[in-house]
């Protein structure tokens, strides 16, 4: 009757048994099968955003005139204000309400560029 | 020099970088499939819940907070996979103990001697708690905490489950080295006995 094997060399076989078994998988397509999956997913992703954003623009754009038309009651206040200020003052305030409408949706593009980021 | 392992994920946290995690799933793919088929026994099946951990991880890499090795934390997702894959399945009993490995195992045993055949057997009769731990501890190298954070069990019961597999794994090799050592067929498992 032989004497029971030692932990030594159980751990010494099943760690060569797991070595032979990780050299095999090592070099096999499985790598490469889930790095283009990756890639599918991230270049599907862009897709979706790219779609998404330019929806998104085309509303935006569309609601730029409602948007100037909502903020021209402030241009007559800033008009007011400016009217003391000559020729320059009263260009300020005739931009005025499409100032207000970029920067608004200046705003909105930032916003959802800075969630994207953080998404993707 | 090569990028440790922390070095990368925290590269791929900060930039998003694709490569970097590329780099860790070159890194760490085979090991953590090796492990898996141990485990299940199944080539397919450790190769899909491979794919579905590598995939995971890729997702929640901004997660990892480097409390553990990044192996560790991989793994433990493998480890949740396989859970949640069980219970949802009904498929169990494919993981059913057998005495030898599945028609579809893709492990060629035209190059695995008779020795880890007999080592197979040894280990499928394990608790899966048990399987999991050795092949963490012993095979794959893992320390005990790793093991543990990988498992998610505490430390005492992993070494109680590596010590637990150790004797049954004794256990087993030597009833099957028994019948092996009065007949010739086995020279090979005879061989390494003596040593």
């Amino acid at each position: 009757m032989e004497p029971a094997m030692s932990d030594e060399k159980i751990t010494e076989l099943l760690k060569n048994d797991f070595a032979r078994e990780e050299a095999r998988l090592e070099n096999d397509a499985f790598a490469s099968r889930i790095l283009s999956l990756l890639s599918a997913r991230r270049r599907k992703r862009a897709v979706i955003i790219s779609v998404a954003g330019a929806l998104g623009a085309a509303f935006a754009g569309a609601q730029f005139v409602k948007m100037t038309g909502a903020f021209s009651g402030a241009s007559v206040l800033f008009g007011a204000a400016t009217g003391r200020m000559g020729e320059a003052g009263h260009a300020a305030a005739a931009l005025a309400p499409q100032l207000l409408a970029a920067a608004a949706l200046a705003v909105a593009v930032a916003a959802t560029a800075h969630v994207l980021q953080g998404e993707a | 020099m090569a990028l440790s392992d922390i070095e990368l994920v925290t590269l791929a946290k900060a930039t998003q970088s694709e490569a970097a995690f590329a780099e860790l799933v070159r890194r760490h793919q085979a090991g953590l499939r090796a492990f898996l088929r141990k485990f299940t026994r199944d080539g397919a099946q450790a190769d899909d819940l491979a794919q579905d951990t590598l995939l995971k991880a890729y997702r929640a890499i901004q997660g990892f907070e480097g409390g553990a090795s990044f192996r560790s934390w991989l793994y433990a997702i493998a480890w949740r996979e396989f859970l949640q894959g069980k219970r949802k399945s009904a498929a169990n009993d494919r993981l059913a103990r057998e005495a030898a490995p599945d028609a579809d195992d893709e492990i060629d045993h035209s190059s695995v001697s008779e020795l880890s055949i007999d080592l197979q057997r040894a280990l499928a009769s394990l608790e899966e708690n048990e399987r999991a731990a050795i092949l963490l501890c012993d095979a794959a190298g893992m320390s005990h905490a790793e093991a543990a954070s990988a498992l998610g069990a505490p430390l005492g019961s992993v070494k109680t489950y590596v010590a637990r597999a150790r004797e049954r794994l004794r256990a087993a090799l030597h009833a099957e080295a028994a019948p092996v050592n009065a007949s010739p067929a086995k020279p090979e498992l005879a061989a390494t006995r003596s040593r």
